[in-house]
C-alpha cells in the first residue's frame, strides 16, 4: 500500500525541487507574454514583405482596422509612408503605427518578413510539467561531416541562416538518442543558440503538435546539457499568425519527453 | 555600421520600464559602496564592478563606467534593483550581509533572459597583465562553421589585460581581464553587450573562445598581426556634395527647429555629427565633441547632433536624447533627425550618398561646404588608434578655423 502512496507524492516532490532559477524564469517568461507590446499573443499579422504592405481600409487581411499607412521596400531603403510623411523602418526593431501597434520587419533584404503587434488578445498562461531531473541529460556534440548551412525558421517563425553544428548524443526517456543541432543567430545581435527542434511521443498529447525548441548548455570541451524542463514551444503554439517551422529530419524521440513547456489548448 | 557590433537588445526599451513595483531609496544605505561583481555565463565568469554611493551609481568594467538609472530597495524584502532604462535591463539581487545574489535580466526579440550575477563588498585587485600576450592578433571567428575575421587588441596595463575586439564593422568597446600563465579572460558588459573573451596562447598562435550573452560561445584561433589587411577597412562617406552648403532642419529636443540657416552657424566651422542614443559607439565620441565643443567655441566652432533614435515618436525620442545629453554634459544642440536606420540617414540628409555609420562626423567650413566626412568612431577601447583618431579631429578644426 506504500506504493501508491509514494507515487502520489512525487509529483509534489518534484515540484518542490523545481530549481528556484527554474521558477523565475518561466514567471518571467508568463509575464513577458501576457503583457508585452510585442509578445507573441499580441502579433496580429506576421507575413513575408515582397513589395509593399498596406494598412487600413482596402488593407492587408488582419490590417484593416489600422492607422492607413504603407510599408514599401524601395531600391535601397525600406520606408514607412502615413499621412504624417515618409520615414524609413529599421530592420529587427520595432516602430511605432499610431498609439496602438507596433511593426517589425525581420531578416535581410529580399527576405524580409513583417510582423504587426496590437494590443495583447487573450493571452494563455503557459503550462509546463513538473521539473523532473531525470529530463535533462549531458552528452557529446558531434561535429557535422561537412559545414552546411540553410534558411530556417527560428521559434518566433523568422527564418534565419542557421549553420549544422553537428549531432548531440545523450539518453533521454530511457532511450539513447541522436538529435541535430543547428545554430540558429540572433539577428542583429553576437549571439546565437545551438538549438534542437525535435518531435516526441507527447505530441498531441499535452504538447504543441509541430514539435518543440530546446537550447543546448555548454558544459565545456564538446560536452553539453540538453535540459528538457526547457523545451519550449514555437511562437506559432500561441498565435496562428506564426507559421510552424518544418520538422527537422531524425529529430523525432520515440518516448515521450514529460517535461518543459505543454500545450494549453490540449 | 560601427554601432551594429554592439546593437543588441535596445529595441527592447521599447517594452517600458523593467522595473515597476519598487520604491524608491536611492542607492539603500546597505548597498552603498564597492563590489566585486561577477555574471555566470555558461563559459565562464565575466568579472566586473559596481560603485555605488551618493554621488556615483554605476557598473565599471576597467575604467568604463555606465551609469544606473535607478538603484531602490523593495520595500518588505532583501531585494535590491539595479536598473538600466536606456537597455530595459535590470539587476535584481538579494542582499544579505556583504554579498548580493540574483540575476541580470534583459529583453531580447523571443521573450526575457537572464544570467546569473552575484557580488561580494570590496574591490577587484589589479590582474595579471601578461605581456607576452599584449599586441594584434588576426583573429578568425568560427573557423570551421563560418569563418569571418576579427582582430584582438590586447595591452598590458596598470590594472590588468585591457584591449578590444574589432570587426569589419567596427569594435565591440573596452575589455578588461587577467591572465594566468598563458591563458586569458577579458570581459565587456556595458549593461547591455554580455561580452567576455577566453583564450590560451599554444606556440604562436592564440585559440580560444568568444562567449556573447548566456551561453553563445564562439570559438576562434588567431596569430599575430603582421601588418597585412586582415578586416575590410570599415565603409567610409565619401560621396559628399560639395557643390555648395550643407543644409539641415530639424526639431530640436529643447523645441523649435534648428537650421543651418540660422545665425549662431553663420560664418562658422560646424561639426555635424550623426548619433543615436542606442549606439554605444557614439557614447565612445560623445565626451570627444563636447570637449571639442568647449575648447573651440570661441574660436568660432559650433556643433550640432543630429540624433536618430528607435521610436520616431518626438516625445519619447526626445526625452530620451535629453537624457543622453545630461549624461555626458552636451552643451551643444541636439536635433531629432530620424529614426536609427543606415538608411534613414541618406534619406534625410540627401547631400550624403552611400551606407552611413553611427556615428558619422561631419566637418564643414566657414562657407557650410563638407570638407571632411568621418565613419564610426574609434572608441578609448582601441587605445592608440583612438588617441591619433582624436588628434586628427583637433588638427581637422583647428585647420578649417584657420581658414578666413
Amino acid at each position: 500500500m506504500r506504493l501508491p502512496a509514494l507515487t502520489l507524492l512525487l509529483p509534489a516532490v518534484a515540484a518542490a525541487q523545481e530549481p528556484p532559477a527554474l521558477a523565475a524564469e518561466r514567471a518571467d517568461f508568463a509575464r513577458w507574454l501576457a503583457t508585452a507590446q510585442v509578445s507573441p499573443f499580441a502579433a496580429v499579422y506576421h507575413q513575408p514583405l515582397v513589395d509593399a504592405v498596406v494598412f487600413g481600409p482596402g488593407g492587408a487581411p488582419g490590417l484593416e482596422g489600422l492607422p492607413a499607412a504603407t510599408l514599401q521596400q524601395g531600391l535601397l531603403r525600406l520606408s514607412l509612408r502615413t499621412a504624417d510623411g515618409t520615414r524609413a523602418v529599421p530592420r529587427n526593431r520595432d516602430v511605432p503605427l499610431g498609439d496602438a501597434w507596433r511593426i517589425r520587419v525581420s531578416g535581410e533584404r529580399g527576405r524580409s518578413v513583417v510582423t504587426v503587434f496590437g494590443p495583447v488578445r487573450d493571452p494563455k498562461v503557459p503550462g509546463w510539467y513538473p521539473w523532473d531531473g531525470t529530463r535533462s541529460a549531458d552528452g557529446p556534440l558531434e561535429p557535422p561531416p561537412r559545414a552546411e548551412s540553410r534558411r530556417m525558421l527560428g521559434l518566433d517563425g523568422v527564418e534565419v541562416e542557421a549553420s549544422l553544428a553537428g549531432t548531440w548524443v545523450g539518453r533521454v526517456a530511457g532511450e539513447d538518442v541522436r538529435l541535430t543541432v543547428y545554430r540558429m543567430p540572433e539577428p542583429g545581435t553576437e549571439e546565437s543558440d545551438l538549438m534542437i527542434f525535435f518531435r516526441d511521443a507527447t505530441n498531441r498529447q499535452g504538447t504543441y503538435p509541430a514539435g518543440r525548441f530546446v537550447s543546448l548548455q555548454p558544459l565545456g570541451g564538446t560536452r553539453y546539457r540538453v535540459d528538457f524542463n526547457r523545451a519550449r514551444n514555437p511562437f506559432c503554439a500561441y498565435n496562428g499568425v506564426f507559421p510552424c517551422p518544418a520538422q527537422w529530419p531524425g529529430n523525432a524521440v520515440a518516448g515521450a519527453i514529460e517535461a518543459g513547456e505543454r500545450y494549453r489548448d490540449q | 555600421m560601427m554601432a551594429l557590433v554592439r546593437f543588441g537588445v535596445l529595441v527592447a526599451a521599447l517594452v517600458g520600464p523593467a522595473v515597476s513595483r519598487v520604491h524608491a531609496q536611492y542607492p539603500p544605505p546597505a548597498l552603498t559602496g564597492e563590489w566585486r561583481a561577477v555574471l555566470d555565463l555558461a563559459g565562464g565568469q565575466l568579472a566586473f564592478r559596481l560603485a555605488l554611493d551618493g554621488s556615483r551609481r554605476v557598473l565599471c568594467n576597467a575604467g568604463a563606467c555606465e551609469p544606473f538609472s535607478a538603484v531602490t530597495a523593495v520595500p518588505g524584502t532583501d531585494s535590491v534593483v539595479l536598473e538600466m532604462a536606456d537597455y530595459a535591463a535590470a539587476i535584481r539581487a538579494r542582499l544579505a550581509g556583504d554579498s548580493l545574489t540574483g540575476f541580470y535580466r534583459n529583453v531580447g526579440n523571443r521573450g526575457p533572459r537572464t544570467i546569473p550575477f552575484r557580488a561580494a563588498r570590496g574591490s577587484w585587485p589589479a590582474q595579471p597583465p601578461a605581456p607576452a600576450l599584449a599586441g594584434s592578433w588576426d583573429a578568425t571567428f568560427h573557423p570551421t562553421e563560418r569563418p569571418s575575421p576579427r582582430v584582438i587588441e590586447l595591452r598590458a596595463t596598470d590594472r590588468g589585460l585591457e584591449g578590444t575586439i574589432v570587426s569589419n564593422s567596427g569594435d565591440y568597446g573596452l575589455f578588461w581581464g587577467g591572465a594566468v600563465a598563458d591563458s586569458f579572460a577579458m570581459a565587456h558588459f556595458d549593461g547591455s553587450f554580455v561580452y567576455l573573451l577566453t583564450g590560451k596562447l599554444d606556440g604562436d598562435t592564440l585559440r580560444g573562445v568568444f562567449h556573447a550573452g548566456l551561453r553563445t560561445q564562439t570559438p576562434f584561433v588567431a596569430v599575430r598581426s603582421t601588418g597585412g589587411p586582415h578586416l575590410t577597412a570599415p565603409t567610409e562617406v565619401v560621396r559628399a556634395d560639395t557643390s555648395g552648403p550643407f543644409t539641415f532642419a530639424f526639431p530640436s529636443v529643447d523645441g523649435g527647429i534648428v537650421s543651418s540657416d540660422d545665425p549662431r552657424f553663420r560664418n562658422k566651422v560646424v561639426i555635424v555629427e550623426i548619433i543615436g542614443t542606442w549606439c554605444p559607439t557614439c557614447h565612445d565620441s560623445a565626451p570627444l565633441m563636447a570637449d571639442l565643443y568647449e575648447r573651440y567655441r570661441d574660436r568660432g566652432l559650433e556643433i550640432v547632433g543630429l540624433a536618430y533614435e528607435v521610436t520616431g515618436d518626438t516625445a519619447v525620442d526626445g526625452a530620451i536624447v535629453r537624457r543622453y545629453r545630461d549624461k555626458f554634459g552636451i552643451p551643444f544642440p541636439l536635433l531629432l533627425a530620424g529614426v536609427n536606420d543606415s538608411e534613414s540617414p541618406g534619406e534625410t540628409q540627401p547631400q550624403l550618398a552611400g551606407p552611413i555609420a553611427f556615428p558619422t562626423t561631419i566637418f564643414l567650413d566657414r562657407r557650410g561646404r563638407v570638407r571632411k566626412v568621418h565613419a564610426g568612431f574609434y572608441g578609448p577601447a582601441m587605445g592608440a588608434a583612438h588617441e591619433a583618431l582624436v588628434r586628427e579631429f583637433h588638427r581637422t578644426v583647428e585647420a578649417l578655423l584657420a581658414e578666413p
